[in-house]
């Protein structure tokens, strides 16, 4: 795997993970945040913590492809006055360290099959692009919007 | 440079930025402020008319200085200014590439200061991403936060 996940911070609404990458080739990849209900770093087995907290029933909301994954955890395509009731997260990466690099550190959603991990299989996953440097670190930060007032 | 409204509510905008593939030196994208077509601040913040994005994005900002206070909360450090209303704004790659540069970055300006004459005296986004004749596009989130306390 390119990068490591840490779990450093963890509430009812928000879940933060240090990232480190593991350098290598080839130039750009990517670990993934996975969803199998097990032993940290997986999000819904960090999010247990709060058993049934607005979180934690995000993470283990069932997804069946990318575009679920991303409105779930991206908010993306939820635009509307309706569309404003549905649970949702945002997800933000901040580097800590930097270093002439080929890449750039970068997030995205998935179904768990199709970002290759089949055990995250139905539920929603976040892949992490990591610069090709080893021991570059970002935060990766999960918000959970928990009234569509924030 | 391809810029979507992907989400939006009384309090935020969010904006998919795609750059356009083989492009060299750098790509650059604006999301104005002039009360035209989507992608605008003005407008697509209008479906919750005059809630905190809305006014806020309607605040004439008459200088580049101005737009980084009510955009990003640039120099609001004092006591009194805990009651000015801002926001704060994120950018978040979703992709990469081999040789992926320069660095994705926004920043607020006055309209004017940056070619965008029909969102002259409000503040609008500078968004850059990589260029340097990747073939696929580059993509990244832009996020406006509305502050809407002071102890957020």
């Amino acid at each position: 795997m390119a990068a490591l996940f840490t779990l450093v911070e963890n509430t009812p609404y928000r879940l933060r993970y240090l990232v480190t990458s593991q350098g290598g080739s080839p130039t750009i990849s990517f670990g993934i945040l996975v969803n199998r209900n097990g032993p940290t770093p997986d999000l819904r087995g960090d999010s247990n913590t709060f058993l049934g907290s607005p979180m934690n029933k995000l993470v283990s909301t069932p997804t069946v492809n990318q575009a679920a994954a991303r409105k779930l955890l991206f908010g993306d395509s939820l635009l509307s006055v309706a569309d404003n009731e549905t649970p949702r997260a945002c997800v933000r990466l901040t580097a800590t360290t930097t270093a002439l690099t080929k890449s750039q550190w970068a997030v995205d959603a998935n179904e768990g099959a199709a970002a290759g991990d089949p055990a995250s299989a139905g539920f929603p996953v976040l892949v992490v692009y990591a610069p090709s440097i080893v021991f570059e670190q970002a935060y990766l930060d999960i918000y959970f919007e928990h009234t569509y007032d924030r | 440079m391809n810029i979507t409204l992907v989400t939006r509510t009384p309090y935020r905008l969010r904006y998919l930025c795609v750059t356009v593939p083989n492009e060299t030196g750098i790509e650059a994208g604006i999301i104005p402020n002039a009360a035209g077509a989507t992608p605008d601040l003005r407008t697509d913040s209008s479906l919750w008319l005059n809630f905190p994005m809305n006014s806020l994005v309607k605040t004439p900002a008459p200088t580049d200085a101005a737009a980084q206070k009510l955009l990003m909360g640039i120099l609001q450090t004092t006591v009194p200014a805990l009651e000015i209303p801002r926001a704060h704004v994120y950018i978040t790659p979703r992709n990469t590439a081999d040789n992926a540069n320069p660095l994705w970055s926004v920043l607020a300006f006055e309209g004017s200061s940056v070619m965008a004459v029909t969102s002259a005296g409000f503040a609008v986004l500078y968004v850059v991403g990589p260029a340097n004749l990747l073939a696929a596009p580059q993509e990244a989130y832009v996020d406006i936060d509305f502050e809407h306390t002071y102890d957020r």
